[in-house]
């Protein structure tokens, strides 16, 4: 091959297919080659989809052969994470209550993709059902930091990130309930959005806190992001929790309040004048005041619609069922006993426990309280300034096993939970490297509901000047 | 009677005849189906699959409002009741536990000539459950979803029924609204309205403890098991003892009430607001926009019934067939008059009801009004109509008809007095009795004369004429 494949953009590539110096076959089979050489050291890929890939490759490849026009995404070979449903293919929630399931339909999101022409070509692992921040509760198996194979690739869209970082396909689709696609995002020195609440569809994706829920796009920087939102974004007769936003946008300068976290990236921040950006106002993060309380509130909304959410997994219609089960419930109990990992249980006693009788007004109704403070003054400090900036994580991946204490887990969703309860969108971007480990970090970048191509036209500008999304030497394959 | 008074409150659950069920776009007739044709990956639960409200079901409940006199919620939400058990997909069923759509509403109940309110506490949509079957002997269960997200609405009364009498009257009423409206098919056989009823004694005014007695779709055994509750209760109270707080069930063949479930094994359901519904907004024009499609409601049609005198349990038969009464109402706009009004109601509380479903499904308020003028203007003996009212139920026009046959009463004088010209000069020997002062030989010559008409004569004029003539 005379081009250098290599870390393509969903631009370039498409430039290179109009241009016939590539087929989108030779795209397909050039990220499945290279999935199965470095997967077994990342582990960030469940189900290859070859086949299917390969025949929606030809058809594009003739497509193009006729001379006919073809999309931005027409032939862009992708992952998605094993939380979207997938015709056809396997999709497990990483969970083994759901080994081997094959959903009979697609998710809307892996529909519109479909339709414009992107080639899915393998489903990524994951916390399992998403309860995690470092994709090591997988029911199948962990996956690596293609930085450093002794590190987690962060979570629970770990799969996504490490696949994107790994160069397993141009992009991802992820899911983020706290941080789930910006935390891994940060931590394989990747572009993630979590659009606002309800700007895409979750038909067809496995719930895990529906209020919360978020899809959106890993990628290798933020116009590659931008493209695969505009594609999956709007209204859906299927979830009517979505929302008809006016994603306008204007070139006006931005005006940016930047919460500071320790240190870390200060320097970095303080180094890059960027045009248009006028960081208006600086200020610890505790100032923002509503981490720590949105971290707890989190952790009591989530788990209650978690404990709601998994209890269609019981072993009678689809899925794992217990052999051992001689009646009802022990079908229920032995069931989701031997098929759901400890953090998923945990979560499940936690959420039923906040939601009972007796302490739902205790738990869930003050956490709803604590939610809605938590919005209103995140969309306070948003009517003063158009963006806030802040750090996505409060340090780089950490080593895999290193965090056996689950809240100290929890604590890694501190820079990122207080978006979701506030449901605007939020883009992290690489941007730095941490001096002690040589790891990536991340800028998460902030805005209004409804504001997510501005957030995204920030990232872009952002990214012109620094191009930290371009380091891949750091990539150790 | 007893010291203690009984107190009732009553949920009913009527099956909407929506076209789809609650929250996804599956059939929601499933007689005759297949068990487990009827679902889809949404009623079935599968993963990644979220509800969609059916718009139908929320215009059907506002227009129940209406017929409950009640508020519709402008601001409405769903909330989710966990728990655990085959017949329930998600592992939990959607409800209205915090902003039911209907609130706060009552309907009269007609005792003892009196009408007396009921209040309704509320009303909530929710899904209905899957069916749960287990084969004889078998050491497993099967489950049809076919049912599984069918809309239900549960009507919460106010504890304001003191008897099984008003309790009956209370279901009665309500199922004449529901079926009236058009918005439940009424059929109790298939569980379209179900109901339980939760009742104490008291010989003070502090409630007594209650018992929930469930899952009943028959009037008359609503009835019999309160009636068998009360006594119970009573009986307790009476002996010393105290009534346990509990589930019954109605054995209908042993006539009892038996326990089913304490209050100590009541589940915990974990209620929280539904996160895949957002609350729903109702504006009070959308609200009145629907409510205006309501023809008229049963409570207007009592009370125009009871105008005009008819028993209550003619009141009940016309009520409880909409249909019927909506021909009833159409007739009434025609004749106007109270006397002709009556008429119709007989022919529709008599000959109609002994016509089948199927033979009488045709007949229009303005057929029955012309058959009621034809008669009262003489134009056709009734003895005609009763002939011809099968076709009209039928469809056809009570005047096309009598045209097409030439059934139109014979009163003109001279043609009378022809005929019975002629019969006098046949039969001579009746003449003679006639004569001689046998008054009973006159139906003989008036059976002639009807006989010779084909029945199309005036019976009272061939009676005057018959009479004339004969004594010459
Ligand atoms: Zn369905």
């Amino acid at each position: 091959m005379m081009e250098d494949l290599n870390y393509l953009t969903i631009s370039r590539a498409h430039d290179l297919l109009k241009m016939k110096k590539i087929t989108a076959q030779d795209l397909v089979k050039f990220y499945i080659d290279k999935i199965k050489k470095n997967n077994p050291k990342i582990k960030a890929v469940i189900t290859i989809s070859e086949k299917d890939a390969l025949k929606k490759a030809k058809f594009i490849d003739s497509k193009i052969s006729e001379g006919k026009e073809i999309g931005v995404l027409e032939g862009i070979p992708y992952t998605a994470k094993e939380m979207f449903m997938t015709k056809g293919v396997k999709t497990t929630a990483a969970s083994k209550i759901l080994n081997d399931y094959v959903a009979p339909y697609s998710a809307t999101s892996i529909k519109k993709l479909e339709e414009h022409g992107a080639i899915l070509i393998a489903k990524v692992n994951q916390d399992e059902f998403a309860h995690g921040g470092s994709t090591e509760n997988s029911g199948y198996h962990p996956t690596h930091n293609p930085w450093d194979l002794d590190r987690v690739p962060g979570g629970s869209s770990g799969g996504s990130a490490a696949a994107v970082a790994a160069d397993f396909g141009i992009f991802s689709l992820g899911t983020d309930t706290g941080g789930s696609i910006r935390q891994p995002a940060a931590y394989c020195g990747v572009t993630g959005l979590k659009p606002s609440y309800g700007a895409v569809s979750r038909y067809g994706v496995v719930s895990m806190a529906s209020s919360f829920d978020c899809i959106g796009p890993i990628a290798r920087n933020a116009e590659d992001a931008q493209i695969v939102f505009d594609a999956i974004k709007g209204l859906d007769s299927k979830d009517s929790t979505t929302v008809g936003y006016d994603f306008s946008n204007s070139n006006d300068e931005t005006n940016a309040i930047y919460y500071q976290v320790g240190n870390i990236l200060d320097e970095e921040i303080s180094k890059h004048k960027i045009e248009g950006i006028n960081i208006a106002q600086k200020e610890p993060v505790e100032k923002l005041g509503i981490t720590n309380e949105a971290l707890a509130a989190y952790y009591v909304l989530v788990p209650s619609e978690i404990s709601s959410n998994l209890e269609r997994y019981d072993g009678i219609r689809y899925g794992e069922s217990s052999q051992k089960a001689s009646n009802l419930s022990e079908t229920y109990f032995k069931t989701r006993g031997e098929f759901f990992g400890t953090e998923v249980k945990r979560r499940n006693l936690i959420g039923s426990y906040a939601l009972s009788a007796g302490y739902y007004d205790a738990y869930y109704k003050k956490a709803m309280q604590v939610r809605t403070i938590v919005k209103e003054k995140v969309d306070k400090v948003l009517e003063k300034y158009d963006v806030i900036i802040v750090p996505t994580t409060t340090e780089p991946a950490f080593k895999i096993g290193s965090k056996s204490d689950p809240i100290e887990m929890y604590k890694t969703d501190l820079l990122t939970v207080f978006v979701n309860l506030a449901g605007v969108p939020s883009v992290s971007i690489p941007f730095g490297i941490d001096e002690d480990t040589n790891l990536p970090l991340g800028l998460q970048i902030i805005g209004k509901q409804g504001d997510d191509l501005k957030i995204l036209e920030i990232a872009k500008k952002i990214q012109s000047l620094t191009k930290y999304h371009e380091r891949v030497e750091g990539i150790t394959l | 009677m007893s010291k203690y008074k009984p107190t009732i409150g009553i949920e009913i659950h009527t099956q909407l005849a929506t076209k789809s069920k609650m929250f996804c776009g599956c059939n929601n007739d499933s007689r005759g189906s297949k068990p487990n044709s009827n679902i889809c990956p949404v009623c079935m639960a599968l993963p990644g699959t979220l509800p969609v409200i059916n718009k139908g079901a929320v215009e059907m409940a506002i227009k129940m409002a209406k017929g409950f006199n009640a508020k519709v919620a402008n601001v409405t939400s769903f909330d989710r009741k966990n728990y655990f058990y085959p017949d329930s997909p998600k592992g939990y069923q959607i409800t209205q536990m915090y902003e039911p759509i209907i609130q706060d509403g009552f309907v009269e109940i007609l005792i003892d000539k009196e009408f007396k309110k009921i209040g309704i506490h509320h009303a909530h949509i929710e899904e209905d459950a899957g069916k749960l079957t287990h084969p004889d002997g078998a050491d497993y269960s099967l489950v049809d979803y076919n049912r599984a997200g069918t809309p239900l609405v549960e009507i919460v009364s106010e504890p304001d029924i003191n008897s099984p009498e008003e309790a009956k009257r209370y279901l009665q009423e309500i199922y004449n609204i529901v079926t009236a409206l058009g918005v439940c098919n009424g059929d109790m056989e298939h569980g379209n309205f179900k109901f339980d009823l939760n009742v104490s004694v008291s010989d003070s005014e502090e409630l007594g403890t209650r018992t929930e007695l469930k899952n009943l779709n028959s009037f008359r055994n609503a009835e019999r098991a309160l009636k068998y509750e009360i006594q119970r209760q009573i009986d307790l109270l009476e002996s010393g003892e105290k009534v346990k707080q509990e589930t019954r069930g109605w054995n209908d063949a042993k006539s009892k009430t038996f326990s089913q479930r304490s209050k100590e094994e009541a589940n915990d359901y974990r209620y929280f607001p539904e996160p895949d519904i957002p609350p729903l907004n109702l504006s009070n024009d959308f609200i009145s926009e629907i409510q205006k499609e309501i023809d008229v409601l049963p409570s207007t049609i009592r009370k125009e019934l009871l105008e005009i005198g008819l028993s209550v349990d003619d009141q009940d038969l016309l009520i409880s067939q909409p249909k019927t009464a909506k021909i009833f109402q159409d007739a009434r706009e025609i004749l106007k008059k109270e006397k002709l009004i009556k008429k119709a109601v007989n022919w529709l509380v008599g000959d109609f009801q002994a016509l089948g479903l199927d033979d009488r499904k045709d007949l229009t308020g303005k057929n029955l009004a012309e058959l009621v003028k034809l008669i009262d203007d003489e134009e056709i003996s009734s003895k005609i109509g009763k002939e011809i009212f099968a076709e009209v139920c039928g469809g056809e026009a009570p005047s096309k008809i009598i045209d097409d046959r030439g059934l139109v009463q014979v009163s003109d004088d001279t043609e009378l007095e022809k005929i019975i010209t002629e019969i006098i000069k046949n039969n001579p020997k009746p003449v003679e009795d006639y004569r001689s002062g046998s008054e009973k030989v006159l139906g003989f010559f008036v059976g002639q004369v009807m006989k010779e008409t084909k029945g199309q004569a005036n019976p009272s004029k061939v009676n005057e004429l018959v009479v004339k003539l004969l004594k010459g």
